[in-house]
Formats: structure tokens, C-alpha cells, sequence
């Protein structure tokens, strides 16, 4: 029964450490002096979130004190509890400790049965050989390090279902060989990553992709990704990709900056398409074929066609559109061929990228264009237009 | 992230719920689904007209739990989450620290996940920055070290107290 007046001290253990771990890690240890109750508590934190914020939660850290955090860290890792959650390792003090060190650290980690691990170091380096000892990992991110060897005697995350890989430097058989090494793998994103030419993304248990290519790169020859569960695939690439091929049969929801529908088509079952760089002339009349979808928005709307073949089969299941337009004159082509061919279509989202005048005549011109049906109510939406309602 | 439920039980149920001062508050079946362990005991039960006794929740906190549950219910769809951020400050904003302990608590009994880490985090901008002393006397937590034992403490974790 609670009592009449409530104290922090009145709440089970497992409660005080969940709020304990969104404190900064030295003001938790801090609380060890409030009573004796609260003396062990920090060590069952299930979380250890050394990163510059949460380390030293205020300036007061000189500059002259970082040598000191090697030997901080050592104390806090040998008195902390059996298991750990979490184990985070980010930020500029990373870089005034040795690779060695934290190397045991993050071996200690795996020893306490690490499910989540994120690292960052201040510089780049490969990735330390310890994180591959951590087995029961669930969730891994690696930002700034250098994976271009696997280690000899890996045998996989058995139990790894995310992966954030930033700012890697990788090669091809690395991506390749990691892989079917991670068997439950539902989400890989690999973001501003270098040193791939030809990526090639086969599991049969991915169900997110999201491989975001940095603009300066140019060096990727091919992506190719085979992944019978994937549901939803974004890819960011500036550059002309010679050879995309894609064997997702029930991938519903695409989003990339490649502007052609070509690589795209076997992806049969998509509902859901966002081109974020805009689409190119003759690739509009080729939408029909994909017959489930029901949602496309494009945006930096750039390279709409002028003459749109009207001739094209209806996009039947099309509900929902959102153009995002530098001027007016580009989304009207292709407004007109939408109207006319989506009979289902309920909702039209236009926005500019810059806010200028027009949209009372644009709304009538839009309103004066044939439709496929005409008793359907269609919302329209203008957003960022002056003067708009 | 609730399971869809069966429609029949979604349109027509409503979940009693008795606080422990005896007032029956009825709720719309989804907002109760909130609660993981009011999930688990109606997948048990079916829709039933009795109410769920919360022997542990007053009427006050009950009410505010039920506040949130609605809150966050009607806006999965419809409102940004910015928006909803902002309410879920304003709900814990001027909240008197009892009312604030008790609703975790609560919280944490219903199993209502979002609650549990919104209240975990005010208490924790709470304790941010606050001197040892300081702790104490609003957390009405009792010091039984004896002097000797306290700076034993002290000293172990000198770093931590920026010294």
C-alpha cells in the first residue's frame, strides 16, 4: 500500500534504475551517497551511456581532467553488475583513450551479455575485434570505423536484428560475408558508406533497407538486393548506377532519389512510392505497372513531362498523390495525366518548394482539367502558396 | 504498437475500471489496451460488464491515467508528433511531485509503456544538477550511513562528485 506521502525511496529497485539510466551516468553514481539503499544501485543500470553529454553532465570537465576518464570508466566497468543492456561509447573523449582499453571494455560488455552496442569514435579506426565477440547483440551501430576485414573466426550475431552502419569504410565481401552471419536481421541501414562497388544485399529474413549513399560518392558499379521478406527499401544514390536489379517480391513501400522507373519494375507488389529527385519524361505512363499502388509523392519535381502519353491503362488503386514543385507550369502535366487516369484518386497534395502567387488560378485550372471520375471527391491540399486557404 | 482487435470488441466494449477509493471509471476498449496488463486480463475475461478493481490507483491518479490513455489514443493518426510532444509537457509541467510518484507508480503497474518513460524522464530533469542535500530533502529519502560510512562512499566515487 502507498504510503501517505510518496519518496523516491518508496519505489522498487527496478523503477529507480529505469529512471537512474536519463541521468547523466557521474550524477547517478553521485547518488550512491544519498542512503545506503542507493549505494549499489548503479550498478544494475542496465544501461552504460558513456558519451560526452552523458558522462560529465555539466562544463565543469576541464579539458586537462579526459586522461582521468580512462581510469573512471575502468572503475565504473569493474564494479558494475552482471548483465547490461546497453552499452554506448560516443563522443570527443573517445579519442584520449587507448584502442586497447577499449578494446576490454567493450570485451567486458560482451561478457555481461550486451544486447545493444553503439560506438563513435572521435577518429577512425577499424572496428575493434572485441565488438565480434559480443554474441548476444540485438542491435549494433558503428559510426566512423574502418570494416574491411572480418575476423577470421566470426561466427555471426545469432540474435542481431538491426544494424546502423555510418561512415564505414567497407568493401564488397565484408557487406557480403556479414550477411548471412546475421540470420535474424530485420533492419540494415547503411549510410554515408564508402568503398563498395558492388553491393550486393541477400537475407532472407531482411524486412527494412536503407542504403543512402554519400553525394561525393561515384564509385558504385551495381546494387543488386534479393530479400524475400524485405517490405520497404529506401535508396539515395546521386550518381548513375549502371546495374540495379531487385528481387523483392512483397516490398510495398519505396523511396529513393533515382529518378527512372526502371530498376523498379519487378517490385510488383508496391502500394507506397516516394522519387525524392523528381522522375523523368516517359517513366509517368509506365506507373500502371505497379497494380497495388495506392500512394505517390514526388518531390523536387523537377523533370515532369511535358507530353505525357495519354493513351497509358488507368492506375487503378491510385488514392493519394503529393507533388512537391519548383513552379506551377511543372505539375500541371502531370496532374492532368493523374486526374485522368486515377479513378480512386481521393487526396492531391501540392506544395512549393518556395511560396509564391497563383493559387487561385492554379485551383481553377486544376478544376477545369478532365477527370476519370467524375463524381469522386477529390481534397485538394496546396500547401506554401501566399494567399492560399 | 496495439494488435488490431476484433471489431465487434473494439465498437462495442467499454472496460470498467474501480479505483481503490471505489469510483468506477469507464473507458472505450482501445484506450484501455494501452495498459498491457489491462490487455492481458481482458484476453482473459472477454468484455465484461464487472469492473477491474486497481486496488493501488486512487481516483485522482486513475483519472489522469485515463486522461493520457484518451489523449494518446485519438492522436496516433491525427495529430504530429510535435504536438503531441508539447501536451505530454504541459500534462507533467506544474504536476506536485506526489501526484507525479504516484502516477508512475500507476504507470508502471498498467504496463503503459509511453507513461512509464514520460514520467521516468520528468522525474530525471528533476533530479538533474540537484546537489546530494538537495536529494535528499526533496526525496524525502533518510540518510543511514553514519559519518564515517558516508565519506567512504564519497571517496570511491570522488569523480563523480567533481572534486
Amino acid at each position: 500500500m502507498a504510503p501517505s506521502r510518496m519518496g523516491l525511496n518508496d519505489f522498487p529497485d527496478s523503477l529507480l534504475c529505469l529512471i537512474l539510466t536519463r541521468v547523466p551516468l557521474d550524477q547517478a553514481i553521485r547518488c550512491s551517497v544519498l542512503s545506503k539503499r542507493w549505494k549499489l544501485l548503479w550498478r544494475f543500470l542496465p544501461i552504460l551511456d558513456f558519451s560526452d553529454d552523458m558522462l560529465y553532465s555539466s562544463a565543469r570537465l576541464p579539458s586537462a581532467r579526459l586522461p582521468e576518464i580512462q581510469n573512471i570508466i575502468d572503475g565504473i566497468l569493474k564494479l558494475h553488475s552482471v548483465s547490461l543492456e546497453a552499452f554506448d561509447f560516443h563522443g570527443v573523449f573517445t579519442s584520449s583513450i587507448s584502442s586497447a582499453k577499449i578494446d576490454e571494455w567493450i570485451h567486458h560488455a560482451a561478457l555481461k551479455d550486451v544486447t545493444k552496442l553503439r560506438l563513435q569514435f572521435r577518429r577512425v579506426v577499424a572496428v575493434p575485434t572485441s565488438v565480434f565477440t559480443c554474441c548476444k547483440l540485438r542491435s549494433l551501430t558503428l559510426m566512423n570505423f574502418s570494416l574491411e576485414n572480418m575476423h577470421g573466426s566470426f561466427s555471426g550475431f545469432p540474435c542481431l536484428v538491426s544494424l546502423f552502419l555510418v561512415n564505414i569504410k567497407l568493401n564488397d565481401k565484408t557487406l557480403e560475408l556479414m550477411l548471412p552471419l546475421c540470420p535474424v536481421l530485420r533492419g540494415l541501414f547503411v549510410l554515408d558508406c564508402h568503398g563498395l562497388q558492388r553491393v550486393k544485399i541477400c537475407s532472407t529474413s531482411l524486412l527494412l533497407l536503407k542504403l543512402d549513399f554519400p553525394p561525393s560518392c561515384n564509385e558504385i558499379k551495381a546494387i543488386t538486393a534479393k530479400c524475400p521478406r524485405l517490405c520497404s527499401l529506401t535508396i539515395q544514390i546521386m550518381h548513375h548506377v549502371e546495374k540495379m536489379e531487385f528481387e523483392l517480391p512483397i516490398c510495398s513501400d519505396l523511396s529513393t532519389t533515382v529518378s527512372r522507373l526502371e530498376p523498379f519494375t519487378a517490385l510488383k507488389s508496391l502500394m507506397k512510392v516516394a522519387f525524392l529527385n523528381g522522375i523523368y519524361e516517359g517513366n509517368v505512363s509506365n506507373l500502371h505497372q505497379f497494380p497495388y499502388l495506392t500512394q505517390i509523392c514526388i518531390d523536387n519535381a523537377r523533370y515532369l513531362a511535358r507530353n505525357i502519353s495519354g493513351a497509358a491503362p488507368l492506375l487503378k488503386n491510385l488514392e493519394q498523390a503529393h507533388l512537391n514543385v519548383a513552379s506551377l507550369n511543372d505539375a500541371i502535366p502531370l496532374l492532368a495525366y493523374l486526374l485522368q487516369h486515377a479513378p480512386a484518386m481521393k487526396t492531391l497534395i501540392v506544395s512549393r518548394q518556395q511560396g509564391f502567387d497563383g493559387a487561385l488560378e492554379f485551383v481553377n485550372m486544376l478544376f477545369n482539367l478532365p477527370r476519370a471520375s467524375k463524381e469522386a471527391k477529390i481534397l485538394l491540399s496546396l500547401k506554401n502558396f501566399k494567399g492560399s486557404e | 504498437m496495439a494488435e488490431l482487435p476484433n471489431t465487434t470488441m473494439a465498437n462495442e466494449c467499454k472496460v470498467k475500471l474501480k479505483s481503490k477509493d471505489d469510483k468506477i471509471f469507464e473507458v472505450e476498449y482501445a484506450v484501455a489496451m494501452q495498459s498491457q496488463t489491462l490487455k492481458n486480463a481482458l484476453a482473459h475475461t472477454g468484455c465484461t460488464d464487472t469492473a477491474l478493481p486497481l486496488h493501488d490507483i486512487s481516483s485522482q491518479i486513475l483519472a489522469k491515467v485515463i486522461e493520457y490513455c484518451e489523449y494518446h489514443v485519438n492522436a496516433a493518426n491525427t495529430i504530429s508528433e510535435k504536438d503531441v510532444k508539447t501536451w505530454d509537457e504541459e500534462l507533467v509541467k506544474h504536476m506536485d511531485q506526489d501526484t507525479l510518484f504516484r502516477l508512475i507508480v500507476a504507470a508502471k503497474y498498467l504496463e503503459i509503456h509511453n507513461l512509464v518513460d514520460l514520467m521516468c524522464k520528468t522525474i530525471a530533469d528533476r533530479i538533474k544538477d540537484k546537489s546530494v542535500e538537495e536529494l535528499r530533502e526533496i526525496f524525502h529519502v533518510q540518510n543511514d550511513f553514519t559519518p564515517e560510512e558516508e565519506e567512504q562512499v564519497r571517496r570511491e566515487t570522488k569523480w563523480a562528485h567533481g572534486e
